[in-house]
């Protein structure tokens, strides 16, 4: 008899257990929603060279040098690539097992 | 608004590299005559850009140089290979050649179009006039694919 009535008392404390650790499962990530979106919505600055994948700097020197009353956007990444290529071709640095191979590379007629 | 605050942080990040770069450079004691006699000549090539970075940083001056830049480059292309500091002065002053020529270029083009902008085109078509055969193919592609990444980002 009383066997019998300790294993109702067990039964019925494991399902408000369970039901306990649910709610606390749902709070967290309840938390971590809420968390993620305050991370998530200011973005942080990205430098131009890491959204454009170059190793030099792209800056304002042609703002700079006044060689022009405005500069475009996509002005100082592009002169920045061709800037990166050339140290790099120029300094000798076989610049080619970097390049597509599918464009049919011909070396200079200077080289 | 969003474009300034983007430039400042690219503004700012060179600035805490070449001062390691600098110490790196002076800590051996020979060297430190050579650095002493770059200071102003670096100077000389950027009155400009110094002038408007010391109005905003309050005395300081910083040396502008593409010496980090080449550095990486170099480790780019060969991991385990050095340059000379004298060989880094001449690629230095090389980049800063060719930069016044295509800038000097794109202005012509600009103001013969009687466009007051320069823009991503003029760089590609002084590039073309400027450098030689495969050198302007390559130079244009490596430009077009940086925009293409630039503007998908």
């Amino acid at each position: 008899m009383e066997a019998v009535g300790d294993g109702v008392r067990n039964r019925s404390k494991s399902p408000r257990f369970h039901l306990r650790v649910s709610q606390r499962w749902t709070l967290a990530l309840a938390a971590k929603k809420v968390v993620g979106r305050k991370l998530g919505g200011p973005k942080k600055p990205v430098p131009r060279s890491v959204k454009a994948g170059l190793q030099f700097l792209v800056s304002r020197y042609l703002e700079n040098g006044r060689h022009a009353q405005r500069v475009g956007t996509g002005t100082p990444v592009y002169l920045a690539a061709v800037l990166g290529y050339l140290a790099a071709e120029a300094g000798g640095f076989n610049y080619l097992p970097l390049l597509d191979l599918a464009n049919n590379y011909l070396p200079p007629l200077s080289q | 608004m969003a474009p300034k605050a983007e430039k400042k942080p690219a503004a700012k990040k060179p600035a805490e590299e070449e001062p390691a770069a600098e110490k790196a450079e002076k800590a051996p004691a020979g060297k430190k005559p050579k650095a002493e006699k770059r200071l102003p000549a670096g100077k000389g090539e950027k009155g400009s850009g110094e002038g408007k970075k010391a109005g905003r940083k309050k005395g300081k001056k910083s040396v502008e140089t593409y010496k980090i830049y080449i550095f990486k480059v170099l480790k780019q292309v060969h991991p385990d290979i050095g340059i000379s500091s004298k060989a880094m002065s001449i690629m230095n002053s090389f980049i800063n050649d060719i930069f016044e020529k295509l800038a000097a270029e794109a202005a012509k083009l600009a103001r013969y179009n009687k466009k007051p902008t320069i823009t991503s085109r003029e760089i590609q078509t002084a590039v073309r006039l400027v450098l030689p055969g495969e050198l302007a193919k390559h130079a244009v592609s490596e430009g077009t694919k940086a925009v293409t990444k630039f503007t998908s980002s």
